[in-house]
């Protein structure tokens, strides 16, 4: 069995264990995997009652791996997040008391709503893949995956995110309804009981530090890597945009376009995963002028318009 | 003769492909006869019996004057009789099989159009041949002394009539006595020793008269061709207006003269950077499309490659062009509908691209040969589209 099979394997077993529970979103949890597997976190920009925290619980209950939600609020404190050394009497010594951050699958929900300071302690964490309090750094579990959300509609009482603090975030997708089919499927099941309820294990969660190293290992052809630095480069010289994508940018989509293969099942990239990548890696990476704001252009349109600029195969 | 046998030989090569298709599309159609082969095995066994005749009907002559010039020209003759009369063959022995199997796809209702003109095209191409076989058996006789009195006398009377036109009828015909030195082309002056009872003088006319026979000859094979294919020809040029084949002629000969030049300027640069001491193989700047041409040339992948530029080229002029921004998939996924009875085919064919384009994986002969298959079938099947007007002046989106 060849390393990109392997993904693939642990990648189909992991779909269809949380497909019982998402139902007919196979394509976005397969993003979720391309994140797990490239050291990423995600940020679900997506109205309520989408799925959001199931697909988390989901992924962290096929994993065995430990999940905490952190539902942000204005008031919300970084020692809330991170955890905070306390004096312990009996002992006499301070005590480090670990926080939510201290798990493998952290959702943060309405990350928008708490407090830049706050804020800023997580995306730090989820940057360094540790904390530090009061000089002493503790490393966070291996993975780490953030599921972050935003609501999307809702504005007032909310902190949005610096576009520096974006750019931490590796994936920014969105969940959306589901069609009438899996709607009806969505009713008839939960009629009866929760399928979370039934999630069982079925990947060891370390086998995911042996996969980091065949996703690293997939083969990236030169023009391949030339369509992606000119995409990114792209949104640089964009009129529309004010500050385009940075070097993360382009490191982010080499790396998601790697584990989409490995999960694809392929141990070479080819142009579609690059494609299918840039909208979700690099529209939440870039400053758009306030005008084109206005007329409506967002970043996605924009990523939009760079891909039906730039050719495959130059020459 | 040489060209018009290669010209021949090639036209056999494209109908020999164009029944391979129809055993695609039509999965049910009889055997067709192979073309290629036909013609091929004809050459051969045609070779042989012309070289034997020829070689014993010369030899006491050359033998005999010991003249090294005449050993040349008698070389000449023997390719050129040899060529003309394998054409001969080659047109009477395909002619009869491609109207047996014409028999039998009418019978069967499998004739799924197009092959009839690539095969009206080698019939006249044989033709010619044959015709410049009759032209070399009357001006030189040649022919006469091999086979038998008929001929001789055909022979006699053809230089007869060649003499008469030109205004030499009261010398003695060439072609009453055997000789193997071919038609001198000197104006104004008389050939010497090794002519033998063929050297007398030749003027303008004489050749201009030659050509006019030739040029008879050919019209009454185009005549009788034409009247044989009457029901074809009407429909074909019904959807196929003489503009429209003459700017896609047109067309090709440009491509032609681009792809030389192409191929010319990629191969100098391989000459120059060799020059320069830079490693590789020679063949490295030469066009995939030529090595393709040379068994094993190209290496397995190169080819993998060809075929689905070639694919995409076809498929680009029948109007599902693809885009500079598009992936591969993305315009398989174009393409596939418009070709159904090759979907999977343009999906495999795009499969076996991005593996040989994208990765690192070593593609075998094996694989490169699957890829051929595959691509004949797409081809096939993009022939049987345009055929159908299926696809035709269509972008993709």
């Amino acid at each position: 069995m060849t390393v990109a099979t392997t993904v693939q394997s642990f990648a189909q077993t992991l779909i269809e264990s949380i497909e019982r529970v998402i139902v007919g979103k196979r394509q976005e949890i397969e993003y979720l995997l391309v994140a797990l597997l490239s050291r990423g976190h995600v940020l679900l920009e997506d109205v309520p009652g989408t799925g959001k925290t199931m697909l988390a619980r989901a992924a962290a209950a096929s994993m065995e791996a430990s999940f905490s939600r952190l539902q942000c609020t204005p008031d919300l404190l970084p020692n809330d997040v991170t955890g905070l050394t306390i004096f312990n009497q009996g002992t006499g010594h301070f005590e480090f008391r670990p926080g939510p951050v201290f798990v493998n699958i952290l959702l943060v929900d309405e990350i928008n709503r708490a407090t830049p300071r706050t804020q800023s302690a997580l995306l730090e964490a989820m940057q360094e893949h540790q904390v530090t309090i009061d000089g002493e750094s503790h490393p966070l579990p291996d993975p780490f995956l953030v599921l972050a959300t935003q609501n999307p509609i809702e504005f007032e009482g909310t902190f949005p995110l610096p576009e520096a603090q974006l750019d931490r975030f590796l994936l920014r997708m969105s969940l959306g309804y589901p069609s009438e089919a899996s709607e009806r499927q969505i009713v008839r099941a939960l009629h009866r009981s929760h399928p979370i309820d039934d999630v069982r294990p079925v990947v060891p969660i370390g086998d995911l530090a042996g996969l980091y190293a065949a996703v690293a290992a997939v083969f990236v052809e030169t023009s391949i890597e030339s369509y992606a630095l000119n995409i990114v480069r792209a949104t640089r010289k964009h009129p529309d945009v004010a500050i385009g994508a940075s070097v993360r940018g382009s490191l982010a989509l080499f790396g998601t376009s790697q584990a989409l293969a490995a999960i694809r099942g392929r141990d070479y990239v080819i142009p579609d995963d690059v494609k299918a990548m840039a909208p979700l890696v690099l529209p939440h990476r870039l400053v758009v002028q306030p005008e084109s704001l206005l007329r409506g252009r967002d970043g996605r349109a924009i990523i939009a318009d760079i891909l039906e600029e730039i050719e495959v195969e130059p020459g | 003769v040489l060209l018009l046998s290669l010209a021949s030989w090639a036209v056999a090569a494209d109908l020999a492909r164009r029944v391979r298709r129809m055993r695609i599309v039509r999965r049910d159609a009889p055997p067709p006869p192979d073309p290629l082969r036909t013609v091929t095995q004809t050459f051969c066994m045609g070779y042989v019996l012309l070289f034997v005749f020829a070689a014993a009907a010369g030899a006491p002559t050359i033998l005999g004057r010991n003249e090294p010039i005449a050993a040349t020209t008698w070389t000449v003759s023997i390719v050129g009789y040899t060529l003309a009369g394998i054409l001969t063959l080659s047109a009477v022995r395909y002619s009869v099989t491609t109207a047996r199997w014409h028999l039998r796809s009418a019978e069967r209702e499998t004739n799924v159009g197009g092959h009839w003109l690539t095969s009206l095209t080698l019939q006249l191409l044989l033709a010619a041949g044959a015709c410049a076989l009759l032209w070399l058996a009357f001006t030189s006789g040649a022919l006469g002394v091999i086979f038998s009195p008929i001929v001789r006398l055909l022979g006699a009377l053809g230089g007869g009539l060649v003499d008469l036109l030109s205004g030499s009828a009261q010398q003695p015909s060439r072609t009453l006595l055997p000789t193997l030195t071919p038609m001198p082309r000197r104006h104004g002056h008389t050939q010497g020793a090794g002519g033998g009872v063929g050297a007398h003088t030749h003027g303008a006319a004489s050749d201009l008269v030659l050509i006019l026979q030739i040029v008879a000859f050919l019209l009454v094979i185009v005549a009788v061709i034409a009247v044989r294919y009457r029901a074809q020809l009407r429909s074909y040029l019904r959807t196929h207006p003489p503009r429209d084949v003459v700017s896609a002629l047109r067309a090709w000969f440009l491509r032609l003269l681009g792809v030389l030049r192409s191929g010319a300027t990629r191969s100098l640069d391989t000459l120059r950077s060799h020059g320069h001491g830079r490693t590789g193989a020679w063949d490295d700047g030469l066009p995939v499309a030529w090595k393709t041409l040379v068994p094993g040339m190209a290496s397995p992948q190169e080819r993998v490659l060809h075929y689905y530029r070639s694919m995409v080229a076809r498929a680009g002029k029948q109007g599902v062009r693809r885009r500079r921004t598009q992936t591969p998939n993305e315009y398989a996924e174009i393409l596939a509908p418009t070709l159904a009875a090759a979907d999977e085919d343009v999906h495999a064919l795009t499969t076996a691209y991005i593996e040989a384009r994208y990765s690192r994986h070593e593609i075998d002969a094996p694989r490169a040969g699957a890829a051929r298959q595959v691509w004949h079938r797409v081809r096939a099947a993009l022939r049987y589209a345009r055929a159908q007007g299926i696809g035709s002046r269509r972008s993709s989106p």
